[in-house]
């Protein structure tokens, strides 16, 4: 006997489902079912992966939806050919569109007139307590593809519902087939199937009666049974329908835009002549005859690849950029060949690399190109808009994001379901603090005051546990675009994202790889608005045009800076680890920074791969390769594998792997953590190597490298495009530090640190920072030259909290037309209400107004609504008896208003009270020796808990004198679990450990002594 | 030009009637703060409490509770007696609180709330209050941003500003309150009434055992009820009849209505039989009726065309028998059958206490075809579910019980309860015995046992 499942729900049926495709395809596979079709109610989302894990299964993968109309007709549709696919995905589409995020909404004539015509088969999926209306409207529209499906759940009434179906199928003439239901994969799922109804429905499960399945019967079910269950001739036209299916999602055929080759012109021809048209703009004075051979190389591959009209939509994006006056840069794999260099996709030199596009694009590995572009972050929505306008929103969508469980998200639905109350979850999620990732275990629970051992709260770990990984909604992508010569709604369906006129596909962006789809990643990179901003800055300051090509290329004076690590504000070596590293690696070229960049990821420091390359770089450990080959792939680091391209390479020259398995290297690589299915590749890769003469220890230390590497592995590409912006905003630091802080504090949210450590950074550079004040601020920070002429930097109206961009605006607008003589004057010209006037006196950029921050904050408080009539009356008072604020209040005021302060720094104020607790200033600690005890104590700027550091917490923390790096290992932040997590100014005792110039106090106690500061906001930025 | 300067301190404040002032002079207030935030319940049953030191008591939510003591000063003997009575009421349940002494309510409120020290005079009330922070106000967390900002940090700062430019800036009603708490402004406040409970009594002039007499004073004493429910829009629901005796303890005899009522008749009628199957172990000398926390009246607008049976669900005319039974049986005595929404048969029914009759609901779509699944469901159920399932001998090939059993072929299939540690997974079967009856037998798909579950009619 053989079966077919054709009604089959995964977890992409939100709430409902109780198993991920992948499952689902390997149990059917399991019980020898003869095919599977997944049927998510009004979606395909997770058809890619079932197709994915099918196809290397013998068992039929099937696609279709499961779909109930507004009056409650409900179908299951099933997409036996491409043009059935199609509609089916047309359908879907217009169900999603006509409502809100999540939902769908179909009437019975939208049905009809999608499917009339259409070849898609349907189940009809007939309720009792319905008469056969709905069953004759069907079989006047789908005669000849329409079966009466019955589903036999062992709820005791199976020969009534056989009979009732018999009578309905012989009264229209419809014929009869089994199908499921299936909500899980296996019985086991039965209790998370009846939390995830609950969570659905928003109800305890204790409480939801009959909306329970009575049974776990909607289950993939062994043939035996079902041989048992349902009379034969009903499983045997299950096969009858799948012998009709002739789709599989391999067929899709993915064709890219063609209008932007213009008449008389081939994609080819095309692309050659803009190369050369870019290159000649590149070398005015000829093109050099190696770059000459280079693209000519790489244009030769293009065709062979048939790669053109990619690179001309990206170069189509980039010219819109470029022309509006937007900057960007590209990376990935393809991004950093000589033919993007001449079309501006890139501004990486190929000479400057030395890089083969090979290196990147592999020939026989047919996947797309892979070009990630990062334009000006605050820009990035002219671009697109641009593309929905060029390509309308039928052929331009943003993929999906599939937002799954996580932990906090997990124990609270799963917990609500069981009937834990409120307090216990908040307590259970809050100890799962932002950095608990991935597991719960039985110390927190214990610590959120609950038993772990108790049943209640192993079914809700047990639960949460398995929970973990649900999709629970499909969100918009970042950036990526997926942009097809034909309406992408007959490649897969556009549903509503949450933010308004925003519409996503249903696949993710490994399903899109997965199929084969071209994206062209748009992405927000906020140092190009810096940069930017740098630009224009230096433009109107000193008068000259400057732009990426001014900046002179290999400047040791900027690397020494980098080498001490004086890097606050430079794009990707200023985070903290990289500061360590800074001195360390000391680099000195441009390639140097494009292994500084790479290096410090997880991966490298995980797979071990920093200590062995620091040693050679600096001598002392011999580089060796096992043999020429490896020497090919390794040179160039120094025999230590950095990027994920060498990994891939390394499989492929030692072990003999395909460039097609190298890929499903990487990708088994990105998703061990997850999955843990690494083992087939290890044997193979390590198998591989010894039979090519490799020793197994080289071969296993390759392979504990590429664990290491995990889903962390940073690609040289993108490695190469983002050393191009550090350089050159080390460069900016370096040669216009005004210029280049003024922009950073421009262009802010951004980076690694806040304003007032970069204003910090500025004057330690010797820049010049003036407060805000209503008569001189812009709106965003300016330069203003000072008494030698240089430039320093006037806050803009920008960084005072509580102040609207409006009022700001017009109070710069009115400003220009006449200085003001008062502030009733200020307030009247710019029309700013209370809540303007207030921000700006508790700020203390009235200052030029009132004598001090309290008497502005009077003054303005009285300046009411402006009557028309009254416009200059004023209203005489008297004087009021305020005191001036001290010092301190200032300082308070100005981190409450301003985020900073230009005066002394809140822990001078402190220090007395300090330093008769032992405290010792940051500049103190860092002159003591190797080993010393000491109490220091500072402001926490940054909190880190890189996921592979194993548990330990980094902290920088700041005091007057300058910052110390904090390191908590794993025993003492449990420990000190509320200090750690809750302290703005914090007390530390420890040992200093010095390695160079590089010092760290290791953490024995903490302390909060946050109250000393009174109601200081200090915000610690918190990354994982 | 510059006005005079005009402080709030010493600007004569507006000026109430002499006669009303002097009372007021008279008054001295305790604030009860509770430290910790309470429910709107503890501050009103505690408000309930207090009035045996003080008939004026008034809520000063969210903490607190303000206390007009002058007039019991004499009867406690003292400030200090009254607050011991206090502190030793609060403090069963509160371990952190403060009481303060003030001539004006919102001046104690404040104090209290910073734990200061008692105020007797008017004329202290300045200097005391001065240094307190502005929190203890509980004014608006913009209000109180705002006057840091311009560097006021306490009740004195505020009242070193300028009247008109404080009330201009900060709003008048502030202005007022520091007014008030100065006793420069009257603070009429409304005084806490306890929730009535309705109770009468009637004694008799000697010991009583005729029933018929009880009876006649239970009429009275409903007479009055009803009287007194109306006055105050108030329906009654819970009902205890007292009876008094020379030399023992009451007999209590308590009753609980279907829905709260009003009317003579419907109190009447169940309280008599109530009272009717009351054993007297004791002539009476009293008799009393007592109306646990009456509700608010909610009468339903009459229908036009007199009262329809089942309207807005309520099982009006059926409740009077049930009152009647209920009164003659007991609360227990009388209780519904209902079904339960659970998948495991053993929980499937309820007995009902409360109301007898469940009223199901209809529902649409999906859920009406769930309806229909499961009145199928049900209908291919026993009546007689036994109380806890019969293991059967397993015969060797066949079941056994009473004689061989033939088995149905259709199974049930349960798996439902994880939830609560009584997960079942079974297959139900309906079998007939050698005798014909019909049995409701399961097989458990953990242990494969089989047992017998229930009986059909």
């Amino acid at each position: 006997m053989q079966y077919a499942e054709l009604h089959c729900l995964s977890n992409f049926t939100f709430l409902r489902g109780a198993s991920h495709p992948h499952e689902l395809v390997g149990q059917a596979a399991e019980l020898r079912y003869a095919g599977l079709a997944l049927t998510d109610e009004c979606s395909v989302a997770g058809i890619v992966r079932a197709h994915a894990a099918a196809r290397e299964l013998p068992l039929k993968f099937v696609i279709g939806s499961e779909l109930k109309t507004t009056d409650h007709l409900k179908l299951v549709v099933l997409a036996p050919n491409r043009r059935a696919y199609g509609e089916l995905c047309r359908l879907i589409a217009f169900a999603r569109r006509a409502a809100p995020k999540g939902e769908y909404r179909i009437g019975r004539e939208d049905l009809a007139r999608h499917l009339e015509a259409s070849q898609c088969l349907l189940l009809w999926l007939a309720q009792a307590s319905r008469d056969s209306g709905d069953g004759a409207w069907l079989r006047e529209r789908f005669t000849g593809r329409l079966w009466l499906a019955v589903e036999l759940l062992s709820d005791g009434c199976k020969r009534q519902t056989l009979e009732d179906c018999r009578t309905n199928a012989k009264q229209l003439g419809l014929p009869m087939v089994a199908s499921g239901n299936v909500h899980m994969h296996g019985r086991e799922r039965r209790m998370l199937q009846d939390t995830l109804t609950a969570i659905r429905l928003g109800k305890p499960v204790k409480r939801l009666g009959f909306e329970l399945h009575p049974n776990a019967e909607r289950v993939l079910r062994p043939l035996d049974e079902l041989a048992r269950i349902y009379p034969r001739k009903l499983l045997d036209e299950t096969l009858s329908i799948l012998e009709r299916i002739e789709f599989s999602l391999d067929e899709l055929r993915y064709e890219y835009p063609r209008e932007l080759v213009p008449e008389g012109r081939t994609p080819t021809s095309h692309l050659r002549i803009l190369t050369e048209e870019g290159a000649r703009r590149r070398w005015p004075e000829g093109v050099p005859e190696k770059v000459t051979g280079l693209v000519e190389h790489e244009l030769a591959l293009i065709e062979e690849l048939e790669y053109e009209p990619y690179f001309l939509t990206v170069h189509d994006i980039v010219r819109f950029a470029r022309g509006e006056g937007i900057l960007c840069q590209g990376r990935g794999s393809a991004a950093n060949s000589a033919v993007c260099f001449c079309l501006g996709i890139t501004e990486v030199d190929p000479a400057r690399m030395g890089m083969l596009m090979e290196r990147f694009i592999s020939r026989e590995r047919k996947e797309p190109p892979d070009i990630d572009v990062d334009f000006e972050h605050e820009r990035r929505e002219e671009v697109i808009q641009y593309i929905y306008a060029k390509y309308s929103r039928e052929r331009a969508a943003l993929a999906a994001t599939v937002i799954s469980y996580r932990p906090k998200s997990a124990i609270r639905d799963v917990g609500k379901a069981l009937g834990f109350d409120l307090g216990e979850l908040d307590a259970l999620a809050r100890s799962l603090h932002w950095w608990d990732r991935g597991k719960v275990d039985a110390e927190r629970v214990a610590e959120a005051g609950l038993d772990p051992a108790s049943p209640r709260v192993r079914r809700l770990l047990s639960l949460v546990e398995s929970m973990l990984g649900f999709p629970r909604h499909l969100s918009q992508h970042v950036g990526g675009f997926v942009i097809s010569e034909r309406p992408l709604c007959e490649l897969v369906p556009v549903e509503n994202a949450a933010m308004p006129l925003r519409t996503v596909i249903q696949w993710d962006k490994d399903d899109l790889e997965e199929v084969g789809l071209l994206k062209v990643d748009v992405l927000g990179l906020g140092m190009l608005s810096a940069i930017r901003r740098s630009f224009e800055l230096i433009g109107a300051f000193h008068g000259r045009e400057f732009s990426m090509d001014s900046i002179p290329a290999e400047d040791p004076e900027v690397y020494r800076m980098i080498s001490k690590a004086d890097t606050v504000g430079v794009f990707q070596v200023e985070s903290r680890a990289q500061m360590t590293m800074l001195p360390r690696l000391r680099p000195r070229c441009y390639y140097d920074l494009v292994i500084q960049i790479a290096i410090v990821r997880p991966g490298p420091i995980q797979g071990d791969m920093v200590h062995p390359y620091l040693r050679r770089r600096n001598g002392e450990e011999p580089v060796n390769y096992p043999s020429d080959d490896v020497r090919k792939v390794l040179q160039r680091t120094l025999g230590v594998p950095i990027f994920q391209e060498q990994v891939m390479q390394l499989a492929i020259v030692a072990a003999g792997f395909t460039p097609g398995e190298a890929d499903r290297l990487r990708r088994a690589m990105a998703a061990w953590r997850r999955r843990g299915d690494l083992e087939p590749m290890e044997e193979r890769l390590i198998q591989g190597m010894l039979e090519r003469g490799y020793r197994r220890e080289f071969a296993e230390q390759i392979f504990n490298q590429i664990k290491g590497f995990g889903e962390y592995g940073f690609p040289e590409s993108h490695s190469a495009s983002f050393a191009l912006l550090a350089y050159v905003s080390a460069w900016l630091k370096c040669h216009e530090p005004a210029v280049f802080f003024c922009a950073l504090l421009n262009s802010q949210p951004m980076g690694f640190y806040a304003p007032a450590q970069l204003v910090r950074a500025a004057r330690e550079q010797g820049v010049d920072v003036r407060p805000v004040v209503v008569t001189g601020s812009r709106w965003d920070s300016s330069l203003e030259p000072d008494d030698g002429g240089r430039p320093a930097i006037r806050l803009g109206l920008r960084i005072v909290k509580g102040l609207s961009a409006q009022g700001g605006k017009r109070l710069v607008e009115a400003r220009v037309e006449r200085e003001f003589a008062d502030v009733a004057d200020l307030a009247r010209r710019a029309k700013l209400d209370a809540r303007d006037l207030g921000a700006l006196a508790a700020a203390g950029a009235l200052e030029p107004f009132a004598k001090n921050r309290h008497r502005a904050r009077w003054s303005v408080a009285g300046i009411g609504k402006p009557a028309p009539l009254l416009d200059r009356t004023r209203i005489p008072e008297a004087i009021p008896m305020l005191k001036a604020p001290t010092e301190g209040e200032d300082i308070l005021a100005d981190y409450r208003r301003l985020g900073l302060t230009l005066g002394r720094h809140p822990l001078a104020l402190l220090r007395g009270r300090l330093s008769a607790m032992d405290v010792l200033e940051a500049e103190a600690v860092r002159r003591l020796a190797h080993g010393a005890r000491v109490r220091a104590a500072g402001l926490v700027i940054i909190r880190q808990r890189p996921a592979n550091a194993a548990g330990v917490t980094f902290l920088t923390v700041e005091d007057e004198t300058g910052y110390l790096n904090l390191v908590v290992w794993e025993n003492v932040a449990q420990r000190e679990r509320q200090a750690l997590l809750g302290a703005m100014l914090l007390g530390v005792e420890g040992r200093v450990q010095k390695e160079g110039e590089v010092l760290h106090v290791i953490a024995e106690r903490l302390h909060d002594h946050s109250r000393l500061l009174g109601r200081l906001t200090v915000r610690s930025r918190d990354f994982r | 030009m510059l006005q005079p300067l005009t402080h709030l301190s010493r600007e004569p404040a507006p000026r109430a009637p002499p006669g009303i002032a002097a009372r007021r002079e008279e008054r001295l207030w305790t604030a009860v703060c509770l430290a910790d935030t309470v429910t709107r319940q503890e501050l009103e049953s505690l408000a309930a409490w207090c009035d045996r030191i003080t008939p004026l008591v008034c809520l000063a939510p969210p903490d607190g509770l303000l206390l007009e003591v002058r007039g019991s000063l004499k009867l406690f003997g003292g400030l200090e007696a009254i607050e011991r009575e206090l502190t030793a009421k609060i403090a069963v349940h509160r371990p952190s609180f403060h009481l303060c002494a003030a001539p004006t309510p919102l001046g104690a409120l404040w104090l209290a709330r910073r734990q200061g020290a008692n105020v007797l005079e008017t004329s202290a009330l300045a200097g005391s209050l001065g240094p307190l922070p502005l929190w203890v106000t509980h004014w608006p967390e913009d209000t109180l941003t705002l006057l840091n900002e311009m560097g006021v940090r306490s009740i004195g700062d505020c009242l070193r500003l300028p009247r008109d430019g404080f009330a201009r800036r900060v709003g008048r009603c502030h202005l007022r309150d520091l007014d008030r708490a100065l006793g420069r402004r009257s603070d009429p406040r409304a005084r806490f009434e306890k929730p009535r409970n309705f109770s009468s009594r009637i004694e008799f002039p000697n010991e009583i055992e005729d029933r018929e007499i009880l009876g006649a004073a239970l009429g009275t004493m409903v007479a009055r009820l009803v009287d007194s429910l109306r006055s105050h829009q108030r329906q009654a629901q819970k009902l205890e009849i007292i009876l008094h005796h020379a030399n023992r303890p009451p007999t209590v005899s308590g009753l609980e209505l279907i829905e709260p009522v009003h009317e003579a008749s419907r109190l009447f009628d169940p309280l008599a039989a109530r009272l009717e199957s009351m054993v007297l172990p004791a002539p009476v000398i009293a008799v009393g009726l007592r109306v646990g926390a009456p509700g608010p009246m909610r009468m339903k607008p009459p229908a036009l065309f007199g009262e329809k049976g089942q309207a807005a669900g309520r099982p009006v005319p059926k409740a009077g028998l049930i009152e009647r039974l209920r009164g003659r049986f007991g609360m227990e005595g009388v209780c519904g059958f209902g079904l339960a929404a659970e998948h495991r048969p053993e929980l499937g029914w309820t007995r009902l206490t409360g109301r007898l009759l469940e009223t199901s609901s209809g529902r649409k779509g999906e859920h009406c075809e769930r309806a229909v699944m499961k009145e199928r469901r049900l209908a291919a159920r026993p009546l007689w579910i036994l109380p806890s399932p019969l293991p059967l001998p397993q015969g060797v090939s066949r079941l056994r019980c009473r004689g061989p059993l033939r088995m149905g072929l259709e199974p049930e299939r349960i798996e439902s309860g994880w939830w609560d540690d009584g997960d079942v997974r079974r297959d139900y079967f309906t079998a007939s015995a050698s005798q014909g009856e019909k049995l409701w037998v399961y097989q458990d798909r953990v242990t494969h046992e089989w047992f017998l579950h229930g009986l059909f009619g």
